[in-house]
Parts: structure tokens; C-alpha cells; sequence
């Protein structure tokens, strides 16, 4: 997932697209770890940092991972799943309709 | 592999599975009660076997893999075909509604090919729909074709709406027949609107809490997550410890990635 990510963070660097996390690892240290080995250049949202009541995650009902979510600018929820091809068409065809 | 995921799914879906049953005579009760117990206990030791098996391996692939030696591969689960057969023999000796714990058992074990599990689906499903004990499998039933095959599915949900008498599976075949419309269409939506009656109304008749729980559960993530619906805001802080929100992307295609490294 993560090159594909890259990938898709490279192809539409000039596009209005953002790539957003919310990271749910068990120590920030681990999050920042994986950040530096794979190379990951988008800002993640830490899940349940302490003093956060709840965690993003929970709040969202996301069971699996990774769970995606594809929004539009409005913030509507156009997909929301686990399949990256899928997730990443709907977002193609957000950005060619704008 | 496949299979193993499949299965490990199957126990999931399951859940705990009644180990009683309540026989027609007192005789019986106890053969039958006592026969499942010892196939539990011999379950039970196949699969401790297995775990000493794997401990043992693990240390040989340690040595190999310390000397660069090539790591052989091990199992991934046990084998429970033979227990399996044992399983089914005992439902054939204790017939009628005494069967019905000893195939069910068998969807407990991981490790059963797919061609018995057709066998034990097809036995339950052709003989013991009466039995409301059935209704464990309802879990399965969203599953049914990954699981199995589209085919079989089909003719699984088609014999038990025959059947016409089993609310509880019939509660769970309405939710996997609509559970994709469920899925994918707006919340806001005719099609949604019209699959959430549908099933609802066979949810209720159905009196089953595991159903209840999983179309509630959907029904309110969909609602409130559904396509077509406004995500709610994050706002949060970043690994960093900056805070930054959602909304900061208003105007851009968003890919939010829940993920993990663990």
C-alpha cells in the first residue's frame, strides 16, 4: 500500500488532492519508524493521544485496517472501504470531474 | 493460505457453538453428550499436537535460517479432516436432532477441506432446518459464497427459504441478500431506503440478537459513514504533536488512510 501511496502523492502533487492518515500504531516511535522506512511524506493524525477522549478511529466505526476514506472537497463521503484500486478510482474521478 | 484465512473468517463469523443438545431419551442424551465430549477432548489434543509440532519446527527453522540454510515451511493449521469423519459418523449414529451439535462442531475446526464442508452444510440443510440450533450458522451466511462457492450459495439460501420455517436463517439470508445495496448505495437513497425495510422487517421476525446487533451496526455506520454523507471533522495532532484538522483540506479530494505499522 505504502508505494502506492508514493505513487499516488507524486501523481497528483499539482492536483487539489491531499493524502491524510490517521495512524493507530501502539508508541509514536513505532508510527515514526515506519514514516522514515517507507518513506512517507503525508501527515498522519495520531488515533487517541493522551487528553483525546476517544480515538479517531472508534469515532469513525473503522474495524479493519487499512480502512479508506475518499472525500470530496465538500467533505461527502464518496468511498470508504478497504480496497486501495477502488479508492483510488473514485478518487481519479473526482479529480478529472473538478 | 486462502484457505486458512477463510477459515479462521469461518470461526470468526461462528462464534462459540453450543456443545449440548437435548435428545428425545435419557440413554441417548448421555451417549450422545458423552460421544461429543470425547470428540471435543480428541479436538482439543490434535490441536495441542499440532502446536508442539510447530514450536519444534520454529526452532529448527531458527538453526536453519542462523546457518543461512534454506526454512522449511509449517503447517499453518492442523489437520482436523480425520476428526472431521468422526464427527460426521456420529451423526449418522445419533440421528434426528442429536446430529445436529456434532456438525456443527465441525465448523469450529479449521483445516476441513471445502468439499466436506458442502457435505456437513448440505446435511443441515437438507435434514435439520428445524432445529433452531441451524441459526449459529446464520453468521455464515453473509460469507456463504467467499466461503464456499457462488453457486452452492445459492442453492443453500434457496433450500432454506423453501423450508420457509427457520425466521432466523431466513433473517440472516435477507441481510446477505441486501447487504451489498446496504454497503454501496447512498444512505439517502430509494434502493437503500427500500433494502433497510426489507431486511428490517425480517430481522424482526428472525429474533436472533447476533443479526439484531450486525444490521443495526451497519445501518448506523451507514448512516452516519455511508456514500453521499458529510464526513464529520478531525481535529487533531499530527505525529509531531501539531494540531491540524480536517476541514484544513476543504476544496481538495481527500484519501484519509487509517493505518497501522504493527
Amino acid at each position: 500500500m505504502y508505494p502506492h501511496e508514493r505513487s499516488l502523492v507524486e501523481e497528483w502533487k499539482d492536483e487539489p488532492f491531499a493524502l491524510v492518515g490517521v495512524n493507530s500504531d501502539q508508541t509514536l516511535a513505532r508510527a515514526k519508524q515506519a514514516i522514515l522506512r517507507n518513506q512517507l511524506t503525508w501527515r498522519s493524525f495520531q488515533n487517541k493521544p493522551e487528553g483525546q477522549a476517544t480515538a479517531i478511529a472508534d469515532d469513525w466505526a473503522v474495524h479493519g485496517w487499512p480502512t479508506i476514506v475518499v472525500l470530496d472537497g465538500e467533505r461527502t463521503i464518496r468511498y470508504r472501504g478497504h480496497d486501495g484500486g477502488e479508492a483510488t478510482k473514485v478518487a481519479r474521478s473526482l479529480l478529472e470531474a473538478k | 493460505m486462502q484457505r486458512t484465512a477463510t477459515w479462521v473468517a469461518a470461526l470468526l463469523v461462528l462464534g462459540p457453538l453450543t456443545a449440548q443438545d437435548q435428545p428425545a431419551t435419557k440413554t441417548e442424551k448421555s451417549a450422545a453428550a458423552s460421544r461429543l465430549e470425547q470428540l471435543n477432548a480428541e479436538q482439543k489434543a490434535v490441536f495441542e499436537a499440532w502446536r508442539a509440532k510447530v514450536e519444534e519446527q520454529q526452532k529448527a527453522a531458527e538453526k536453519a535460517a542462523a546457518a543461512g540454510q534454506p526454512v522449511p515451511a509449517m503447517p499453518m493449521q492442523p489437520d482436523f479432516n480425520a476428526l472431521c469423519d468422526k464427527y460426521l459418523a456420529a451423526a449418522k449414529e445419533f440421528p434426528g436432532e442429536d446430529a445436529v451439535p456434532f456438525l456443527l462442531a465441525i465448523f469450529q475446526l479449521g483445516g476441513v477441506d471445502k468439499a466436506k464442508s458442502k457435505q456437513v452444510l448440505d446435511d443441515l440443510f437438507d435434514h435439520h432446518l428445524d432445529s433452531p440450533k441451524v441459526a449459529q450458522l446464520g453468521g455464515m451466511m453473509p460469507y456463504l459464497e467467499q466461503l464456499v462457492d457462488a453457486e452452492f450459495a445459492k442453492s443453500a439460501f434457496a433450500r432454506i427459504e423453501k423450508h420457509g420455517k427457520n425466521a432466523a436463517m431466513l433473517g440472516w439470508i435477507s441481510f446477505a441478500r441486501n447487504e451489498k445495496v446496504l454497503r454501496s448505495e447512498p444512505a439517502t437513497s430509494k434502493a437503500f431506503g427500500e433494502a433497510k425495510a426489507l431486511v428490517a422487517a425480517a430481522v424482526q421476525k428472525a429474533g436472533d440478537q447476533r443479526l439484531q446487533r450486525e444490521f443495526d451496526t451497519l445501518i448506523g455506520e451507514q448512516e452516519k459513514f455511508g456514500i453521499g454523507m458529510t464526513a464529520p471533522d478531525i481535529a487533531g495532532i499530527d505525529l509531531d504533536g501539531v494540531a491540524f484538522k480536517l476541514s484544513d483540506y476543504r476544496g481538495k479530494v481527500v484519501f484519509l488512510d487509517f493505518w497501522g505499522d504493527w
